[in-house]
């Protein structure tokens, strides 16, 4: 789907080596602008790796990460950063004892030319997650759920070009699940491309444009949610044979 | 104007009393030229400590040499007036000139790395200070020591007989640097120094430049500990190497700010009133005893500080008045009220924060 089209991010041969693991080997994609792309495969299969590729946190040991022009590969995350590319963490890395005001102004503040801009960057954010109400809470006193939002509003606040999400569903319950999902189908269908990983299949399969899965290092399979899920290797990789088995799709 | 006036209600009471104590001391006292000279010293070694507070207490880049600069400001000071007979205030401006050039060194080569290889290198370097100052005899006077040149009062060489206007130059410092440091605390360089302190990682992915943000902030942290390094060479009028680069000093800045409240505006101030004049106090009382057990009763004091409140008397204060922390209580950035409880289980209390409204 994305062929015609320049893509916005392309990842070529990206291998990444740590001493004798070889944890992301020969990975290719591209995410066109304004996709959706959900990254799934079982534990240790290099999600986390190749996401933190492309936001600068590794460093690739072979292979090439542009966002349009400008080269990923090689640079460190806080200049990927200002590039265009934020994410989220898996597990949540706010800036404790910080307002979420102050978290979200602290990273426009690095892409606008004075505080005050700054603030009233992380104020439209607010206003966009409608978190205005929260703005001068603590984050570490803030539900679970909220902070996820506040991770989100970070990095949006870099007005970024590309939006990495790493498992952000872990640890919500059902409710809040939906309520993030539809927060960030709000902000792919306003424009913003964005990859997501995600262990709840449910919610790739739901969110998704495209799905790209990995399995020890190798990508395996790409391709629209339902045409992956049924690929039996891709079942029988992530979900293991007994599921398989009841997918009626013995391997 | 308004910048003061926020200043004074943003840091409320508190800061009313420090100033009206401050300013009214010499009026009660100038008589007692000891309380005069423990006053003047707590001053000299609050401004340093305040500009620890910018690279350690907001950064977390703990520095155990910040005698370095502190050092540096006073010899340079007192070397050129003695081997080179420049002015007094050449020396001051030159010895923050030569203490930024070394913290832009030293962090160049310590700060890219993490943890504890800047707190180690910082003692490691004002050490080495300490021993080159004892070795080149000819030109620091070693071991022995410099002693400056009696003037006689010649404010145009920073020399006074009154030892009053030393009081009053140690207490411009010391504001000076207290509002350099609330100046930092507002910028976006504090905002992003503090965003490091609290996960580097995380700054980074949000876009701030860590490795520059820290040298920046190195940089200023230096000018008030050098700049007090030099108003004490000219009030002592004598410098050796311990009393510049050795361990005491270097370990004394930053333990005032750690009692005091590491990172937070008013630690340093609070750390400096308390432990030097209780410093100066056991110097003076205790000498009868075996050498070094004024050491150990110093010691004593700041562990059990440090036992009750780790993070310093500033925490001390808030936790007591308010157990469970509204967080509309607009405080300053640095001023931050300390969370009694760790929130791990912070899902377990959904609807708390949303109730607030943002006002």
């Amino acid at each position: 789907m994305a062929a015609s089209t320049e893509p916005l991010l392309r990842v070529e041969g990206l291998t990444v080596r740590f001493g004798g693991l070889v944890a992301v080997n020969d990975v290719n994609f591209t995410v066109a602008e304004g996709e959706l792309l959900g990254i799934i495969g079982p534990n240790g299969a290099g999600k986390t790796t190749t996401f933190n590729a492309v936001a600068g946190a590794v460093r690739p040991t072979s292979g090439t990460i542009r966002i349009g022009d400008a080269l990923v590969s090689g640079r460190p995350p806080e200049r990927v950063a200002r590039l265009g590319i934020a994410r989220t963490f898996q597990s949540v890395r706010l800036f404790k004892a910080m307002s979420v005001a102050e978290n979200v102004t602290l990273s426009a503040s690095t892409v606008c030319p004075s505080m005050g801009a700054s603030r009233e960057r992380a104020a439209e954010v607010a206003e966009l997650l409608g978190m205005q109400a929260l703005q001068d809470s603590r984050v570490d006193e803030l539900p679970l759920a909220d902070q996820k939002r506040v991770e989100i509003a970070r990095a949006l606040a870099l007005r970024p070009r590309l939006l990495l999400l790493d498992e952000m569903m872990s640890g919500l319950n059902q409710a809040e699940t939906r309520d993030l999902i539809g927060v960030i189908t709000t902000l792919n269908s306003d424009g913003l491309t964005t990859i997501v990983i995600e262990h709840v299949l449910r919610v790739i399969m739901e969110l998704s444009h495209r799905v790209l899965v990995l399995d020890h290092g190798v990508m395996i399979a790409e391709g629209p949610p339902r045409e992956v899920m049924s690929d039996p290797r891709v079942v029988e990789a992530y979900l293991g044979r007994s599921a398989a088995a009841n997918l009626g799709e013995p391997a | 104007m308004t910048a003061l006036g926020k200043l004074l209600r943003s840091t409320g009471g508190l800061g009313t009393v420090v100033l009206v104590l401050v300013a009214s001391l010499p009026l009660w006292f100038i008589q007692s030229s000891f309380v005069l000279s423990v006053a003047t010293l707590t001053l000299i070694f609050m401004a340093a400590s305040l500009g620890w507070n910018v690279i350690s207490g907001f950064g977390g880049q703990i520095s155990f040499g910040h005698s370095i600069f502190f050092g540096l400001g006073a010899y340079t000071t007192a070397l050129l007036q003695v081997r080179y007979h420049l002015n007094a205030y050449v020396g001051v401006v030159l010895g923050v000139v030569v203490a930024v050039v070394l913290a832009v060194l030293l962090g160049a080569v310590t700060l890219r790395l993490r943890g504890i290889y800047f707190s180690l290198a910082t003692f490691a370097l004002t050490l080495v200070f300490a021993i080159l100052t004892g070795h080149y005899e000819g030109f620091t006077g070693g071991e022995v020591g410099l002693t400056l040149p009696l003037l006689g009062d010649a404010p145009g060489q920073f020399s006074f007989d009154n030892k009053v206007v030393f009081y009053w130059i140690a207490t411009l410092l010391a504001a000076l640097a207290f509002v350099a440091t609330w100046l930092v605390l507002r910028s976006r360089l504090g905002l992003q120094l503090r965003a490091i302190q609290a996960d580097q990682e995380a700054a980074q992915a949000s876009g701030v430049l860590a490795f520059r943000v820290k040298l920046v902030g190195l940089a200023i942290s230096a000018v008030p500990a050098a700049l007090a390094g030099s108003v004490y060479m000219q009030y002592v009028a004598f410098i050796d190497p311990d009393s510049a680069f050795g361990a005491t000093v270097a370990t004394q800045i930053a333990v005032i700010a750690f009692v005091g409240g590491a990172g937070k505006l008013w630690g340093p101030v609070i750390g400096a009133v308390i432990l030097v004049p209780l410093q100066q106090l056991l110097n003076s009382s205790l000498s009868a005893y075996p050498a070094g057990f004024n050491l150990v009763v110093y010691a004593l004091v700041v562990l059990v500080i440090l036992w009750i409140e780790p993070r310093g008397i500033m925490s001390m204060r808030i936790r007591r008045r308010t157990p469970r922390p509204p967080a509309r209580d607009a405080a300053p950035p640095g001023d931050s009220v300390p969370d009694p409880r760790p929130v791990d289980a912070v899902s377990a209390t959904p609807s708390v924060p949303t109730s607030r409204n943002g006002s």
